[in-house]
């Protein structure tokens, strides 16, 4: 009986850990087929043109930074740093905008009984029922009539609104969740609505509000559509001055996966700052 | 200071109907239990106080002034929640701080006075040693402790506690009413205090008001519920055990009131039958007393044969429930005397110092 026992348990240990091996090997392929395009820009940006083009490839390499060097300061005109700069301002205005707007209005959405309140919170969702290129034309004239193509606020504004309609729903979600003893708590203890708003309700949606901001910030970092058409010359964020590479002539590599890896780096610091927000569960055992 | 007092309150929510013309009313300092069941409104009375529920109709007074349509924060409340509704993204410090911190009371209290006042309340209800805690880190006990402490750091001008001290160990709670009691004593703070555990009402009122359905069964002293019992419905919710409920019918006897219960003939005093001939009906209820029964050793003229439904032991008693018709019995006995459960035994019923209610109304029969 005794050594039944633990025989037993070994075999079920080894195909429990065959399994998980199995697991463990899928992950790490999926994530290196995911990583490799990452690996193979930021290698590129540091090798000379000759390692580049090797064959077989170059593995190992004395890395160089002149790529670099030369996207930020040999190159003729505005420089990498200029539209780096301009993607910086658009993605925090806009998704700190977003974020603070959305708050508020999913805030209203989940507190209060107004006649429509369903239909407002389904009509905000159906902003984005469209494809964008919709509605290009259209914004286009209204942001050329009002004098703002080619400027950071045009493309602030436009996506704002883009994002609210996201951040307004998920951020719902979170205020509904927190139960509504807490805010009347509050409410007796003599404060207003506002100052319920910002200092029980916000702090208790940490989660959401970290994981709206990611999500604004990734899509106003990496849009292209609007920007390329609103905001071409000096205005003009990274992606829309990383495309500029690919139309000339001849490709100067190192230099094109510099300004690449250069502007997945400042969104992928974001991201990995904010995550530690995204931990669930603060409201949970908060009533009885 | 200031007391509170309901007048004409009706409260209906969707179909159901909760209060139809409560009124009630509790003195300037006085320490009311609002006792009763649970659903019969209890929470829903203390929401319409501090303002999140609106009655549909009526008024509430807070000393000389009507409140009705005044928002929460400017009725100078504490009320500690039923389920404590503590701020999970702050510290015990945090939660009791928070009324002190709110803009309604801007400028009133340096933050040296907040951290004092913290203190002192935490040392009050013994959670001082948490108070750098989150809250959803503590047990339900330190938790409810935070929800009192919370409700009363301000000195509030009425202070609503819906059950404050139900989950705390027994040692513990005895302590809290203790601290609730004094503090009361000391301060004299216009008090609502929900609870359905009679025996807390019982210790800790000047008054207690029993609740039933949405309607104020009976207002009073705590030894006047006990002794006066305005109907059934408090006889037996009052009292550890509650007086007994029987259902008898009234007859004549040679010209006597008497009660029939059971098959068995009660006679009754002079100021009984007095009051039973007050009675709207032959049906009645009779309230009894533990000590107004005995077990019998057998059949003699007046016991009733009842079954044992349940028995257990109190300190050097047993307490038995004894059934017979619809009714139950409490009854105490030596515990040498042994019984099990649907044991067949005979109780002798004495009427003396009994209470009769009309069966109907289930209202006391009044003396005159
Ligand atoms: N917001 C509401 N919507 C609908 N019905 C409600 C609402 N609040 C209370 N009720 C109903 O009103 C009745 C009284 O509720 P209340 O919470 O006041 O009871 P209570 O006496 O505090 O009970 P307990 O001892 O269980 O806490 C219940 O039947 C409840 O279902
Ligand atoms: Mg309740």
């Amino acid at each position: 009986m005794s050594t039944i026992v633990p025989d037993k348990k070994n075999a079920v240990g080894a195909a429990t850990g065959a399994r998980n091996l199995a697991i463990y090997l899928a992950a790490c392929l999926f994530v290196g087929f995911g990583l490799f395009p990452l690996y193979m820009m930021i290698t590129t940006s540091l090798k000379t043109d000759q390692q580049t083009f090797a064959w077989p490839p170059v593995w190992l390499f004395t890395p160089r930074f002149q790529s670099y060097y030369n996207a930020l300061f040999v190159f003729g005109g505005r420089s990498a740093d200029h539209y780096l700069f301009n993607s910086l301002v658009v993605t925090l205005s806009s998704s700190a905008l977003a974020v603070f707007l959305g708050a508020m209005a999913a805030y209203g959405l989940a507190r209060f009984r107004f006649r429509g309140n369903r239909d407002v919170a389904f009509y905000i969702l159906s902003t984005r029922f469209a494809p964008p290129v919709g509605f290009i034309v259209p914004i286009y004239l209204m942001v050329q009539r009002s004098g703002l193509l080619d400027t950071q606020i045009a493309l602030i504004v436009v996506y704002t609104s883009m994002n609210l309609s996201f951040v307004t729903w998920i951020l719902r979600g979170f205020f509904l969740e927190i139960p509504i003893e807490i805010e009347e708590a509050a409410l007796v203890d003599g404060y207003t609505r506002w100052q319920i708003f910002l200092r029980v309700a916000l702090p208790l949606v940490r989660p959401g509000l970290a994981a709206t901001a990611i999500l604004s910030a990734i899509f106003s970092w990496n849009e292209f559509l609007f920007a390329s058409i609103l905001a071409p010359g000096d205005a003009a964020t990274i992606p829309v001055y990383l495309a500029g590479f690919s139309a000339s002539m001849n490709i100067d590599w190192g230099e094109y996966m510099a300004v690449g890896t250069m502007a997945v780096l400042p969104i992928m610091i974001f991201t990995l700052a904010l995550q530690r927000h995204l931990v669930r569960g603060l409201t949970f055992g908060a009533v009885r | 200071m200031a007391g509170i007092y309901f007048r004409d309150i009706y409260k209906s929510f969707g179909t159901s109907r909760l209060f139809e013309g409560l009124s009630l009313a509790c003195p300037d300092r006085k320490y009311l239990c609002l006792l009763g069941p649970s659903g019969c409104g209890k929470t829903t009375l203390m929401r319409i106080v501090a303002g999140l529920t609106e009655p549909d109709s009526g008024e509430v007074l807070i000393g000389d002034k009507r409140v009705n349509g005044l928002p929460p924060a400017s009725r100078n409340i504490g009320l500690a929640f039923q389920n404590y509704a503590l701020y999970p993204h702050l510290s015990v410090a945090g939660n009791l701080a928070f009324p002190l911190r709110a803009p309604i009371r801007r400028g009133r209290y340096r933050q040296a006075e907040i951290e004092e006042r913290v203190k002192r309340v935490a040392a009050l209800l013994r959670i001082d040693q948490l108070l750098h805690r989150r809250v959803n880190q503590l047990s339900g006990g330190q938790q409810q402790r935070v929800a009192l402490g919370r409700a009363l750091i301000h000195d509030p001008g009425v202070l609503l506690l819906d059950e404050p001290v139900t989950h705390l160990d027994a040692r513990l709670r005895y302590e809290m009413r203790a601290e609730i009691k004094l503090l009361h004593d000391r301060i004299g703070t216009t008090t609502i205090h929900v609870t359905h555990d009679q025996q807390e009402a019982l210790a800790m009122g000047d008054l207690i008001a029993v609740m039933r359905n949405g309607r104020i069964e009976q207002l009073g002293a705590p030894l006047e519920l006990y002794h006066e019992p305005a109907t059934a419905f408090v006889a037996g919710f009052i009292g550890d055990p509650p007086m007994s409920l029987v259902h008898a019918r009234l007859a004549q006897e040679n010209g006597n009131t008497i009660v029939q219960v059971a098959g068995s003939s009660l006679s009754l005093s002079e100021a009984l039958a007095a009051q039973a001939n007050m009675a709207p009906s032959r049906e009645i209820i009779v309230g009894l007393r533990p000590k107004q029964v005995a077990l019998v050793e057998r059949p003699e003229a007046g016991a009733v044969a009842t079954t044992v439904y349940s028995h257990g032991r109190v300190g050097r008693e047993q307490q038995l429930v004894l059934t017979f018709g619809r009714d139950e019995v409490h009854c105490r006995t030596s515990s040498a005397i042994h019984v099990t459960t649907g044991d067949k035994v005979w109780l002798s019923i004495s009427l003396d110092g009994a209470k009769l209610f009309d069966a109907a109304s289930g209202r006391a029969l009044a003396h005159t």
